[in-house]
C-alpha cells in the first residue's frame, strides 16, 4: 500500500471510530471529497477533536509517523475534506513536519 | 421495546462521548441522558431545589477526577507530604455530597478514581511510600467504597477495567488539553456497556440459566465416536486444561445461583456415563438442573427445558460451539442470548466470563441454593407424577407456607423478587429496595413475603404480597411468586392472607388490578379461574370481603 493510500484509510478508521459516538444521521462521511469541518457538515468542535487524536493515533501505530494536525499557522483549513486532509498529512510527512 | 430510562450524567470533565454512547448504543436499556454543567459536581449534588432534579431519575452517573474533588490529591501529584486527614476529609465532602443527591434518582453509578498509565509517581515505591500517588488513590478509593456501602442504590464502578480495556490509548492528553476529555472514545464505550449492563441488573434483567452443549463445549471430542476415556479433559494438555478451567468457571457461577442445563446432540446413557466416570470430569450430573441429551432439535430441547423449569427465555443463555446450532436457536427462540462462541476451546473461559448478562446487584443465600433446589424440585416432579391428585401430592411432600409481614432483614430479596419475578406477578412494578421500604412504611399500605418448605427441602422466600387500603376499599399492589412453587396452592395462601388483613382493616372489597405484560398470563390465569375473585365492569377481579376466603387443604400455613 502506496503512502497516500495508507493516510487515506487511517483517516476512514478514524471516521469509523469517532461515527461509533454521533447518531444516525450525524454520522461523518467518508466519501473522499465530503465536507469534514465546516459547512455543510454538521460536525461540532468536540467531534473534531476527538477525530483530530483519533487520527493521529491511527498514523503513530499504522506508519509509525507522529503527526501534529493541530497547527494554529494552519487553522482547520486542512479538515475541508478527507482529500484536503490527506494532501496536508503527506505535505507534513514530506516536509518532516513531525518529530521523527 | 421497553421505555427510554432517564438518566443525568454529573461530571467534572467533558462527558459528552459517554451521553453519546448511553443514547446510541443499540444494547438494552435504551436511555435518554442529560448532562450536568461542566465542574460543578458537589454544588449539583447538594442542591435539591436545582433544574437538573425537576425529572424524575432512573439513574444517574456522577464521573469525577480525583483532583478535582480531593483538591489535596494535586499536591500529592507534586511529591508533597500531604496529611492524610487533609485528603480523607476531602473525600468526606464529597461522599456526604453523594449520599444527599443518591436519594434523586434510583440508581446512581459512581466510577471509581482513576490516574493515567503514564504516571509513573514513586515508581517502585509508589505503593510504599505513605504519599504514594498509587497508594494514596487506593485509600481514597477505598474511603469513597466504605462510605457509599451503606446506600443500596449506589454502585461503584471500576474505571480502571475500562483503562486497561483500552490499553495505552486511554488516557490522551491530546485529548485533554484540547477538549477536556480524559479518556479516549474506547474508555466511555466500555463504561457505557458497563452502565447498561448494570441498569439492566438494578432492573432485575440477570440471566438465570445456562444451557450447554457437550462436545467440544464442555470436553474436547465427541463422546459418542471417541469414547469417554479419550476425551480432551484435564491432563498435561493445553486444550484438556483449559475445558477443566471452563467447567470450573460454570461451576462456580453454578455455586453463585446460576443454574446449569444440558442440551446435546448425543445419546443421553454416553454423555451421562462420561459425566460420572471421566476422573477430570468437573461437573457432574447432580450440577444439572435439568438436561436433554438427544437427537432431537436442540431449539425444541431448550424449549422444554425452559418449560420444565419454569423460567422464561429472556433468562436463558445457551452455549455451544457449533454456529449452525446457535444460529438455529438464535432464530427459533428469540429472547434466548446465544453469544458467538470462540472457535479456539483456549479461549472460552475469558469469552465467557466477559459476559455481561449475569450481572447482578444482589446475591442472596436463596441464590446460591437455587440449583439445588431446582435438583429437589425434578424430584418433586417425579412425585407429582405418582401422585393421584395435586392435593395427595402436596401432602406427600408435608408442604408448608410460613406467612411473615415485610421486615427490613427480609427486604433485600423480596426486593429481588419483586424486580426478577415476571410470570406469576399482577402489576410488574420494579422498585429498589429504598422505594418498597418507603411504600410498605406508608399509612394503609401492607406487604407479606411467603417461604415455602416441604419435606424435600426450603424452597426460600418465594412469594411476596401487598395490599394498599383506602377506606371501604382494599387494592391488591403486589402478588409476586416465583415460578419455583406456583401451582402448589401457595397463591391461595396469598390471596387468603390478603382477604384476611382487607378484613381486619375493615375495608368491604378486595379489588385486584391486572396489568399485563408479554409475560405474566399465569397471573390473569389465576385471577380469571380459581382464585373466585369475581370480574367487575370496569375489569377489576374483586372479592366480597363478607366471604371468607376457602383454607387451601393438603398444606400447613403458619404465621410467623
Amino acid at each position: 500500500m502506496d503512502q497516500r493510500s495508507q493516510i487515506t484509510s487511517a483517516i476512514i478508521d478514524a471516521i469509523q471510530e469517532v461515527n461509533q459516538t454521533l447518531p444516525a444521521g450525524r454520522k461523518i462521511s467518508t466519501q473522499a471529497d465530503a465536507a469534514l469541518y465546516g459547512p455543510p457538515s454538521t460536525v461540532d468542535s468536540l467531534t473534531v477533536t476527538l477525530l483530530i487524536v483519533a487520527i493521529e493515533q491511527k498514523l503513530e501505530r499504522s506508519m509509525g509517523q507522529v503527526v501534529t494536525l493541530v497547527d494554529y499557522s494552519v487553522g482547520l483549513s486542512p479538515l475541508k475534506s478527507i482529500t484536503t486532509l490527506c494532501d496536508y498529512i503527506s505535505h507534513l510527512i514530506e516536509k518532516k513536519i513531525y518529530v521523527p | 421495546m421497553s421505555p427510554k430510562l432517564n438518566g443525568l450524567l454529573v461530571s467534572d470533565f467533558t462527558c459528552d462521548v459517554l451521553q453519546a454512547f448511553l443514547t446510541n448504543l443499540p444494547e438494552e436499556p435504551s436511555c435518554q441522558v442529560e448532562l450536568s454543567p461542566f465542574g460543578q459536581t458537589i454544588n449539583i449534588l447538594k442542591d435539591p431545589s436545582g433544574p437538573l432534579w425537576q425529572n424524575s431519575l432512573d439513574f444517574m452517573v456522577v464521573w469525577t477526577q480525583v483532583m478535582a474533588v480531593v483538591p489535596s490529591f494535586k499536591r500529592v501529584l507534586r511529591f508533597e507530604d500531604v496529611p492524610q486527614q487533609d485528603l480523607l476529609s476531602e473525600c468526606d465532602v464529597f461522599i456526604d455530597a453523594l449520599k444527599e443527591g443518591s436519594s434523586r434518582a434510583r440508581f446512581v453509578f459512581v466510577p471509581s478514581w482513576s490516574i493515567p498509565e503514564f504516571v509513573r509517581g514513586y515508581g517502585p515505591i509508589d505503593l510504599k511510600k505513605a504519599n504514594g500517588f498509587r497508594r494514596v488513590l487506593l485509600m481514597l478509593n477505598q474511603r469513597l467504597i466504605d462510605g457509599l456501602s451503606e446506600l443500596p442504590n449506589v454502585f461503584i464502578l471500576s474505571t480502571e477495567r475500562w483503562l486497561q480495556m483500552s490499553g495505552d490509548k486511554a488516557c490522551d492528553p491530546r485529548l485533554w488539553y484540547l477538549s477536556k476529555v480524559p479518556y479516549d472514545p474506547s474508555v466511555f464505550r466500555s463504561a457505557a456497556a458497563d452502565i447498561k449492563a448494570a441498569l439492566c441488573a438494578c432492573l432485575g434483567g440477570a440471566r438465570k440459566l445456562i444451557v450447554v452443549d457437550l462436545d467440544n463445549t464442555l470436553w474436547g471430542g465427541i463422546v459418542g465416536d471417541d469414547g469417554w476415556q479419550h476425551l480432551h479433559l484435564g491432563g498435561h494438555d493445553a486444550q484438556g486444561e483449559a475445558f477443566v478451567d471452563f467447567q470450573h468457571v460454570l461451576k462456580s457461577f453454578k455455586e453463585r445461583g446460576i443454574i446449569l442445563a444440558i442440551a446435546s446432540k448425543n445419546e443421553e446413557s454416553v454423555a451421562l456415563e462420561a459425566m460420572e466416570r471421566h476422573p477430570e470430569m468437573v461437573l457432574k450430573k447432580s450440577d444439572f438442573a435439568a438436561w436433554r441429551i438427544n437427537w432431537n432439535d436442540k431449539a425444541q430441547n431448550i424449549d422444554e427445558i425452559l418449560k420444565e423449569l419454569n423460567l422464561t427465555r429472556e433468562a436463558a443463555v445457551f452455549i455451544d460451539d457449533n454456529p449452525r446450532e446457535r444460529e438455529r436457536v438464535r432464530q427459533a427462540l428469540p429472547g434466548v442470548l446465544v453469544p458467538e462462541w470462540p472457535e479456539n476451546s483456549l479461549l472460552y473461559t475469558k469469552k465467557f466470563l466477559s459476559l455481561t448478562c449475569f450481572d447482578t446487584i444482589h446475591i442472596s443465600d436463596d441464590d446460591r441454593k437455587r440449583s439445588h433446589m431446582y435438583a429437589q424440585e425434578r424430584e418433586r416432579g417425579d412425585m407429582r407424577a405418582k401422585a393421584q391428585n395435586l392435593e395427595e401430592w402436596l401432602v406427600s411432600l408435608d408442604t408448608t407456607v410460613n406467612i411473615k409481614p415485610l421486615t427490613e432483614d427480609d427486604l433485600p430479596r423480596a426486593t429481588q423478587l419483586l424486580n426478577k419475578t415476571n410470570q406469576m406477578n399482577l402489576t410488574t412494578r420494579r422498585l429498589s429496595e429504598q422505594e418498597f421500604k418507603a411504600w410498605a412504611e406508608k399509612p394503609g399500605n401492607r406487604a407479606w413475603v411467603f417461604r415455602v418448605l416441604d419435606k424435600l427441602g426450603d424452597s426460600g422466600l418465594t412469594g411476596i404480597a401487598s395490599i394498599s387500603c383506602q377506606g371501604q376499599e382494599a387494592f391488591i399492589v403486589d402478588f409476586i411468586l416465583s415460578c419455583r412453587v406456583f401451582g402448589r396452592k401457595v397463591e391461595d395462601v396469598m390471596a387468603r392472607t390478603l382477604v384476611q388483613a382487607s378484613q381486619e382493616q375493615g375495608a368491604s372489597q378486595l379489588k385486584a388490578k391486572y396489568l399485563m405484560t408479554e409475560k405474566n398470563g399465569p397471573c390473569l390465569d389465576f385471577f380469571n379461574g380459581r382464585s373466585g375473585f369475581i370480574k367487575d365492569k370496569d375489569g377489576l377481579f374483586v372479592w366480597d370481603l363478607a366471604g371468607e376466603y376457602p383454607v387451601p387443604t393438603g398444606i400447613t400455613i403458619k404465621a410467623v
